[in-house]
């Protein structure tokens, strides 16, 4: 198992390499950092060409590649080009947590919600739950995430305490922390963190259990459920034990695979609620040709996307006493 | 293989077991309603075995899963007659009580132990489920037990082979894990579906050999389906044929064998190898069974049937014992439904 995970991420190491190169060379089309750099009358042609030549962001671009990819694995990501030359590691660190926190609410949340209500499809098939949940779940595979984060703001943040006549809005709809807030609070963060969540929540509750409820009518129809109810067992314990252990297996596959759906929905989502997360440096970073902090956002995430199907494939093998010993 | 022979086919005595009456299952198709089991009666007492046999498709399976209460839903329910345990009807007991009697009462050895067994579950933690479901059982006497009842049917290294998941078990000694689970509780009927079909020839007999020592530890009855009448030769006390959801012939083994009465019967066993003739060819029955939709009023089989003639086509035949006179429901006697033969015996 040890050596099957070993040399999984071996395999992964070319792999992020080339998305690297590929992310440099289309952060190279997108903005040129020099133009970007604010143009002072009173400084001399000179002077500029000498400071952006101390950049090194007008050398040949394989030599600007390979100084950047020898700090990036050194562990230095270099500093911001618009932002004061600041550290790229700060900003990607503090977006890092926020995104880490949101995605964490939103996938528990989904996995629970979504595993549920496909069991229950599953096993009230054809009732008007399994017909309620199918509808459901279609429009929430349809609505795409940017449109649902507003009019979750509008409604949220505007109708309904306009018709409830109360004052201030049911839940902020932009940021992490209220106006002036000092220091943490569970709470203000908490609601600041709902509308986003939820966002990010629907596609993925409504994928989970249409994925949920397709493996449990497989799994019900096996023989194994029968003997479990030959052998007299309660109807939840056939289900569960029986029934959704087994219905997790190719669930777990297929929600590995999706792990990169999450990404795109996480940038709509952070954008629309100006959460700072990673998704939204990163389009901060895109919008002014920024390239230590969009190559350091891409390649934590397709990293992170990378160690996420590794562990659902190792979560698939713990799933599966069929396939442990590979 | 223990030979059974006439003599050790018991007399009935007391109450039946499990007593069938007139079971109806129906399974709705697109294409209409299927009868899969169609007017089945018989009575199953202490110590006896009862082979039911037929080809695919005539209803054996059904017949079982309706006594078991595990039709699949939707689309089969049992539409008539009773299934008596012990006196008690099951067809009208509560689901709760039905699901009570299952594994305890009445226990099912399944065709496939692969599929039948669940892949992620350890054997041994399979068998003490099972236990704890009817049992007030701490998990570790559960597993003592289950260890125990694998050791009882035959598997070497039983507190290991406890631990493996059904993949890391040959085929033999999965159908040996069936066994020990179905025989956990000492069910008053255990009822076995093609036990040894998916196995090997050799592990057949090993197997069948479990069956029968089980069998004589057992208090309780036993129903062999199968469509192996080598099985039911070595096994059974008395034999039930189906075609087409209907018993066309029932009998003590030796009695069906050596003078088969229905004609479908005499093709089953006419389609058998056997080493004690020289034939050079087995002799098929021509046609597949018919799937029992919307079954026309003459008897299921006249269109395979070498003896059919105009009344078979147009009158279904009633189950008749010796001389003629209709077969009683709860009674033992031979029986045979076909217009061109009876069985013997005193009219």
């Amino acid at each position: 198992m040890i050596r099957y995970a070993a040399r999984r991420l071996a395999v992964t190491a070319p792999i992020l390499l080339l998305i690297s190169l590929a992310t440099f060379w289309a952060a190279g089309q997108i903005a040129s950092p020099a133009a970007q750099l604010t143009v002072n009358p009173r400084i001399s042609a000179e002077a500029r060409k000498a400071y952006i030549d101390s950049l090194g962001i007008e050398d040949p671009f394989g030599t600007r590649y390979l100084t950047w990819l020898g700090n990036f694995v050194t562990g230095d990501l270099g500093t911001s080009l618009v932002r004061n030359g600041q550290d790229v590691w700060p900003f990607v660190e503090r977006a890092m947590a926020n995104t880490l926190v949101l995605v964490a609410v939103a996938v528990a949340f989904s996995v629970a919600a979504g595993l549920a209500i496909g069991t229950l499809s599953a096993i009230r098939r054809g009732t008007l739950i399994d017909h309620g949940a199918t509808a459901v779940s279609f429009l929430g595979i349809s609505i795409p995430p940017f449109w649902l984060g507003l009019m979750l703001q509008l409604f949220f943040g505007l109708y309904l305490a306009n018709w409830l006549g109360v004052g201030p809005p049911l839940l902020p709809t932009a940021g992490i922390y209220s106006p002036g807030q000092q220091g943490f609070d569970m709470i203000d963060r908490a609601r600041h963190l709902a509308l986003p969540a939820m966002t990010l929540s629907l596609q993925l509750v409504a994928v989970y259990s249409r994925y949920m409820r397709a493996s449990m009518l497989d799994v019900m129809g096996s023989d194994f459920i029968r003997t479990a109810r030959a052998k007299g067992l309660r109807e939840p314990a056939v289900v569960v034990r029986h029934g959704v252990r087994n219905a997790l297996i190719p669930v777990t596959t297929q929600a590995a695979v999706d792990v990169g759906l999450l990404v795109g929905g996480l940038i709509v989502t952070e954008r629309v609620f100006q959460y700072p997360g990673m998704g939204l440096l990163f389009l901060d970073a895109l919008n002014a040709g920024d390239y230590p902090i969009l190559l350091a956002t891409v390649m934590i995430v397709s990293a992170a996307v990378f160690l996420m199907n590794l562990a659902a494939d190792l979560l698939y093998a713990v799933l599966d006493p069929r396939i442990r010993r590979v | 293989m223990t030979g059974r022979t006439a003599e050790t086919a018991r007399p009935p005595t007391g109450e039946a077991l499990l007593s069938v009456r007139n079971l109806r299952t129906e399974i709705e198709t697109e294409d209409g309603t299927l009868v899969a089991v169609n007017d089945i009666s018989f009575d199953l007492f202490a110590g006896e075995v009862l082979a039911v046999v037929g080809e695919s498709g005539c209803g054996k399976t059904m017949l079982a899963l309706s006594i078991l209460g595990l039709l699949p839903s939707p689309g089969a329910s049992t539409t008539a007659g009773e299934v008596r345990l012990a006196g008690e009807d099951l067809l009208a007991a509560s689901p709760q009580r039905r699901r009570q009697a299952r594994g305890a009462e009445i226990a099912m050895i399944f065709q496939d132990p692969l599929t039948a067994l669940n892949p992620v579950h350890r054997v041994g933690d399979q068998i003490a489920e099972m236990l704890r479901a009817h049992r007030p059982m701490r998990r570790a006497e559960a597993s003592r037990r289950a260890e125990d009842l694998l050791e009882r049917v035959g598997i070497p290294d039983a507190d290991r082979r406890a631990r493996c998941y059904p993949h890391e078990l040959s085929g033999g000694m999965r159908q040996r894990v069936m066994i020990a689970m179905a025989v956990a509780l000492d069910p008053v009927v255990l009822i076995a579906d093609e036990p040894t079909t998916a196995l090997d020839a050799t592990v057949q007999a090993q197997v069948l050999e479990v069956i029968s020592e089980v069998r004589q530890r057992m208090s309780g009855a036993m129903m062999i389906i199968t469509h192996d009448l080598g099985v039911v030769a070595g096994a059974a006390d008395r034999v039930m044929v189906m075609y087409a959801g209907h018993c066309v012939e029932r009998g003590d083994v030796l009695d069906v064998y050596q003078r088969p009465c229905h004609p479908y019967t005499a093709g089953l066993l006419a389609a058998v190898p056997r080493l004690d003739r020289t034939a050079a060819r087995l002799t098929p029955i021509a046609g597949s069974p018919p799937v029992p939709i919307g079954a026309g009023a003459g008897c299921s089989f006249a269109p395979r049937c070498p003896l059919a003639t105009g009344i078979c086509e147009q009158q279904r035949p009633d189950l008749r014992g010796p001389g003629g006179r209709p077969a009683e429901a709860a009674s033992m006697e031979p029986a045979v439904a076909c217009h061109h033969s009876a069985v013997e015996g005193p009219s």
